[in-house]
């Protein structure tokens, strides 16, 4: 909030250094900046009721300071006038004060200059002379005052909740249906205001008001933001509302503003305060060695109750009493706050505390750790990224996705065939472009593949971030997925599931061959890791070209070139995403040690041309079958589809034969006879050519 | 051939051999053959044991000579062979070192735990997706309270749930449990309906720490803050208190550290003030503590919170947050 230095310096009686006020401001109460006469205050929200005023601040710093505030005048003013036949009826939970006074025979005019400047800093248009006097006083005191003209309004006044379908005409002629739960100022025929947020042009103040009723009110600050928040209007007193107005506020001004338009426009003010009740007092028990047991540290009690002096703070029957505008002030702690803000928070000195238990650190965290190491390992580099997507990726990626939800098949449905039903979608997306929280971390690493394509030839990216999406359980006692789930209240068997994904892409102007190939390495390098033994499963996908299914851990595929023509990707893109979740899960984290051979190993390498649609793993079985003396270990070594037309049914494959004997050194002729075997066998069976 | 001329000849032979020899497996053969055990050399004594004393002293003194000659023509090669003789220009750029490289948010973010974890800190995670009572009601932010205006909430379509809007919503589910004494922190995403330049994003990285004891103060805040800073910064930097509002704390406080670029003499980036303004902080509210279950007439502490990313942009003078929350390998190979 901002104020004119000229307009606190009359409630203080010095001239100040308010440079120097500002940071003291800043240290002790609001952050402040002072600049060319004006002060601008950062007034925390819950010092609203007894700060955001002139003479609030105007006590802040007195309190600082060592100051005494000006206390201002408002004279009781009584009139001779008869009180009139006119009641305020209050629903008290809506308004629990509603004060008002009447004041009869003014006469109105345009503010004259000085005030005209004064509101119009303040953030009003100045409108008359009454007019502007309310709001001068809601900037003295802090609280929203409300003038009626009095002649507009038939009988009495209502202080009700609106009724559904009503209608509330603001003062700039704007027409609002109410729903019923607003709170409204009526009289017996219409609506007079939208109490705490606007008044109405039926009982508008003009030059030609003559009798006014003046209403200063508390109202229900959850109501206020509730109504101004509905029909999207803000105004200064809604902001004042919503964050609570001291009754005792509210009356001063009442006092003040009935004191200033009788001094500048006459009237009589009638004697009656309509709602006048007794303020109650907040009084706390309080324990002086708290300041200690919260701070750290040793005030002694003269000074703590220099402080209670400077606020205000009176000791009665052993209890605190606060001033009645510091509705902050509650319990014990808040004391504490106050006392501490005023002797100095950067007195407190740093004590160290030892461990107050075993320390840990939770499970995915290191898991995630460890996986980053994994993949910088293999020279992948980490992106972070958005967790929202698009439409486009919700239509033509997300379908990736369905392999990926997998985790317990017979526990729970997810719909496939509509990703919409199962996606999580945000009600206020920032734009178009970030509507659904991602559940598969491809899209977004192939947004980064773009991205770096016009920099580097190579793009060997991995992301860990969480994803996300809704499922239904076809038992709605269980919970569908163990990690972390959110039911629906709307729908018991539905519940949002987040976790952690691993997302990897490779992209380069190699052919899909190598790229498949780098891949396969990756996750063989994971696995191994990770010691895990993942069994592999070809699938067919909409967005892979070549793709396979690794145990209910994820996939690994080829992304295809019309989605990444889509996305105006030049290069050749392949992908690996995998659930942590259950990849830690399986991890056994745990190597074993193999010893070498003694005796020297015999290695061989087969190279043939076989029938494309025989797999390495058939003819290791075949091989294993033959029951071959002195064979360790069979490997794949290499495997290609040859370009040229002459073997085109044909597939290319090494395979390397490791033989040793645990007692003696292998001679060439022990091997060769059982190469002999190995080959022969596979030539009759399956044809194979030797290269 | 007299002997005299054999000898002459195998120093010839040697002397050539010798000089071509390429390796030490080769010179070490080479040694073994003239000088070995079988050699002619290792035999000779024995021919000449029959002759003259007068020709047997010149033929052995000969014999010692090439003996010495041989055995110098070793030790010189030897020394030769030892020594690598190449010529490299060291302004060569080396191989390139392919490796991967962590995010820097990664990296700073481990580097925040492993400091924390010194100071009694365990690290624990917390869900992205929360409901309002975790993020708003647990926390002393009422439904229709202004309050909540203080983060503009980004929300799963009809409304049950939402984004996280600070990490502090770890805070009742993670006394709930561990239970108390406690102390934790939690570093991770949050999400705002916000605006995105410069220095906001709608998606960014916060840390928050709590720590709820008998005894846990202010003073012990204190502390962990200038620890914290100082070996985040690795220098020593003042760290100032100052009142601030937070539903969830009582007092309330916000954290202002030294500013890094001017030593606190006073520039643009800390607003001439010579102090920067990086973490919220304040003891644990007593409704927070009743939402865990907790009994708050005995147990007490405090929390805090900062933005990681403000941490990291002061740190390494990276003026976009943009730049920092995109996967430009550009700027994730720097670091």
């Amino acid at each position: 909030m901002k104020f004119r230095i000229k307009d606190l310096e009359k409630y203080l009686n010095k001239k100040l250094d308010w440079e120097k006020i500002a940071s003291e401001l800043t240290m002790k109460s609001f952050e402040t900046v002072y600049n060319d006469g004006i002060l601008e205050v950062d007034i925390l929200p819950n010092r609203y009721p007894d700060a955001a005023s002139l003479i609030g601040l105007a006590k802040e710093v007195a309190i600082i300071k060592n100051l005494i505030s000006k206390e201002l005048k408002i004279n009781n003013l009584q009139s001779k006038a008869k009180s009139l036949n006119f009641k305020v009826i209050v629903n008290s939970k809506l308004a629990p004060y509603y004060f008002g006074r009447i004041i009869l025979n003014v006469e109105n005019k345009p503010s004259p200059g000085w005030l005209k400047e004064f509101v119009e800093f303040y953030g009003f248009n100045s409108i008359n002379f009454l007019v502007d006097l309310s709001n001068f006083v809601m900037i003295e005191y802090g609280a929203p005052l409300h003038i009626f003209d009095l002649d507009k309004i038939k009988g009495n006044i209502y202080v009700r909740l609106a009724k559904k379908g009503e209608k509330f005409i603001s003062l700039e002629g704007k027409e609002y249906e109410l729903q019923g739960d607003e709170i409204v100022i009526a009289d017996k025929e219409k609506i007079l205001g939208l109490a705490g947020i606007k008044g109405s042009k039926t009982a508008e103040i003009d030059l030609k008001t003559k009798n006014i009723f003046i209403e200063a009110a508390v109202f229900d600050p959850t109501k206020i933001y509730q109504t101004s928040r509905k029909l999207n209007l803000k105004t200064e007193a809604s902001f004042r509302f919503e964050r609570k107005v001291a009754p005792i506020r509210a009356l001063q001004a009442l006092n003040r503003v009935s004191y200033l338009i009788n001094r500048n426009l006459g009237g009589d003010v009638l004697r009656k305060i309509f709602g006048e009740k007794k303020l109650r007092e907040t009084k706390i028990k309080f324990n002086f060695d708290k300041v200690k047991k919260i701070t750290g540290l040793e005030i002694n009690k003269k000074e703590i109750l220099k402080i209670f002096k400077k606020l205000g703070i009176k000791i009665k029957n052993d209890q605190l009493i606060v001033p009645l505008e510091r509705l902050d002030l509650q319990t014990e702690t808040d004391i504490v706050e106050e006392i501490i803000r005023i002797y100095d928070l950067n007195k407190i000195k740093p004590i160290y505390e030892s461990p107050l238990r075993e320390i840990f650190i939770e499970e995915d965290i290191v898991f995630n750790n460890f996986l980053r190491k994994i993949l910088t390992k293999a020279g992948y580099d980490e992106g972070h990224n958005y967790s929202f997507y698009g439409e486009k990726e919700l239509q033509g990626l997300y379908r990736l996705n369905d392999v990926m939800r997998i985790e317990n098949p017979r526990e729970s449905v997810v719909d496939i065939l509509n990703p919409r039903k199962s996606v999580v979608e945000v009600l206020n997306p920032i734009s178009e472009n970030y509507k659904y929280f991602q559940s598969s971390l491809i899209p977004n690493l192939l947004k980064s593949v773009y991205l770096n394509q016009f920099n580097f030839k190579e793009i060997k990216i991995f992301e860990i971030s969480k994803v996300a999406y809704k499922e239904i359980s076809v038992n709605p006692r269980e919970s569908v997925a163990q990690y972390n789930p959110r039911k629906s209240v709307l729908n018991p068997r539905e519940s949002v599931v987040e976790k952690y994904h691993l997302g990897i892409v490779y992209a380069s102007k190699l052919t899909p061959e190598e790229i498949l190939k780098e891949l396969k390495g990756v996750l063989n390098f994971i696995a191994s890791e990770l010691c895990l033994n993942l069994k592999l499963e070809e699938i067919k996908n909409e967005f892979l070209t070549a793709g396979i299914k690794i145990d209910n851990v994820g996939i690994l595929g080829l992304i295809k070139k019309k989605i990444l023509s889509e996305l105006d990707i030049d290069l050749n893109v392949g992908v690996i995403e995998l659930d942590t979740n259950t990849l830690k899960k399986r991890s056994v984290m745990k190597k074993v040690f193999h010893p070498w051979p003694i005796f020297p190993q015999i290695i061989r390498d087969l190279s043939f041309f076989i029938d494309e649609k025989i797999k390495f793993s058939q003819l290791k079985m075949e091989i294993e079958r033959l029951k071959i003396n002195y064979l360790q270990e069979i490997k794949l070594i290499d495997v290609y589809f040859p370009q040229n037309s002459e073997v085109s049914n044909l597939k290319s494959m090494t395979i390397r034969f490791i033989f040793f004997h645990p007692q003696r050194s292998l001679t060439d002729e022990d091997v060769n006879l059982e190469m002999r075997k190995i080959e022969e066998n596979l030539k009759s069976r399956y044809g194979i050519t030797i290269r | 051939m007299s002997l005299e001329e054999t000898l002459n000849k195998i120093w010839q032979e040697a002397e050539k051999e010798f000089t071509s020899v390429k390796s030490l497996s080769e010179l070490e053969n080479l040694l073994i053959k003239y000088l070995g055990r079988k050699s002619y050399l290792a035999n000779f004594p024995s021919l000449i044991k029959k002759l003259e004393i007068e020709e047997k002293r010149k033929i052995g003194s000969l014999y010692n000579e090439l003996k010495r000659k041989i055995e110098n023509l070793y030790r010189q090669k030897k020394e030769f062979l030892l020594e690598t003789n190449i010529k490299f220009d060291f302004e060569h750029p080396g191989r390139e070192i392919k490796v991967g490289k962590e995010h820097l948010i990664s990296q700073t973010i481990n580097k925040i735990f492993d400091i924390f974890i010194q100071l009694g800190f365990s690290v624990v995670d917390y869900a992205q997706i929360v409901d309002e009572k975790e993020n708003f009601d647990y926390l002393n932010i009422p439904p229709h309270h202004p309050a909540r205006d203080l983060w503009d909430t980004l929300w799963v379509k009809n409304r049950e749930l939402l984004f996280r809007t600070h990490t502090s919503c770890f805070q009742v589910p993670v006394l709930k449990k561990y239970g108390v004494p406690i102390r934790a922190i939690i570093a991770g995403k949050v999400f705002r309906y916000e605006a995105i330049d410069k220095t906001h994003d709608f998606e960014f990285y916060q840390l928050d720490g709590i720590s709820i004891s008998e005894n846990s103060n202010l003073g012990h805040l204190k502390y962990v803050v200038e620890k914290f800073f100082e070996r985040f910064f690795k220098e020593n930097l003042p760290v100032r208190f100052r009142p601030g509002y937070f539903p969830f704390v009582e007092p309330g406080l916000e954290i202002d550290i030294g500013c890094i670029f001017c030593k606190q003499r006073g520039c643009i980036i800390c607003k001439k003030t010579g102090f920067i303004e990086v973490a919220g902080a304040g003891m644990v509210h007593d409704f927070v503590l009743k939402s865990a279950g907790i009994d708050y007439k005995k147990y007490q502490g405090y929390a805090f919170g900062f933005g990681v990313d403000r941490l990291i942009m002061l740190e390494h003078g990276i003026d976009d947050i943009r730049i920092l929350h995109s996967s430009d390998l550009r700027f994730i190979r720097q670091f």
